[in-house]
């Protein structure tokens, strides 16, 4: 079972094509890092881009993206 | 918060398209995954909407299921004229093929919470299919 980061609903874009997630209750991640975003059902790799008014913007990127900006192993 | 302006593109949302939507769950579409849909649109833009993608040719749809929607296992297709049939618009919204399912009353996307039941009444009711997405590819890297 995949651990989720960032509940969210990977159709749901702004305006830029970016995701969006609710702001975790444990709180943002910060931008530049990576983590798992989506359902158990439908994740992805994520590239946190920035923050905006209760969101966290996201970019699905690759594994191997995703490998060049954090570490994959979930701590 | 203030909800953000949507921006609304001016296209043509033929009757013959599909929009297609990933399943975020496991199993077939559910009035709860719609509601939350609709209510993070509501928060974000200040109307109820449901993220759907729009296809309207085969070769749309073939994109859509490599990306965006690799991450998805199941994708549910409406037809377009289906869904109007059934009283819900597909307003085109974003960045496309982004577009959303919404409730209109008086010219615009409907906000209160009776729309929110509609919109959700009849989404679960249009008839749609759901597939398995061939195409899917989790990490990103064709593997």
């Amino acid at each position: 079972m995949i651990t989720i980061d960032l509940p969210a609903d990977l159709n749901f874009v702004d305006d830029d094509g970016l995701n969006l997630a609710r702001v975790p209750e444990i709180g943002p991640p910060p931008p530049g890092t990576v983590a798992v975003a989506g359902t158990p059902s439908a994740w992805t790799w994520a590239l946190i881009v920035g923050l905006d008014d209760g969101w966290v913007r996201f970019r699905p990127v690759t594994a191997r993206e995703a490998a060049r900006h954090g570490s994959l192993v979930a701590s | 918060m203030a909800p953000k302006r949507r921006t609304v593109r001016d296209e043509n949302v033929p009757a013959h398209a599909n929009v297609l939507r990933g399943l975020t769950g496991p199993g077939p579409v559910t009035r709860a995954e719609f509601a939350e849909a609709a209510r993070a649109n509501h928060d974000r833009y200040g109307y109820w909407g449901v993220s759907v993608w729009m296809a309207v040719t085969d070769d749309d749809t073939d994109q859509l299921l490599r990306t965006p929607f690799a991450r998805f296992d199941r994708v549910a297709t409406y037809r377009v004229a289906d869904l109007s049939a059934a009283g819900l618009a597909v307003l085109p919204t974003g960045a496309a093929p982004h577009a959303d399912v919404v409730v209109i009353t008086a010219g615009v996307p409907a906000d209160g919470e009776r729309a929110l039941d509609l919109l959700l009444d009849r989404m679960l009711a249009t008839a749609h299919t759901e597939t398995d997405n061939v195409h899917v590819d989790r990490e990103g890297d064709g593997s």
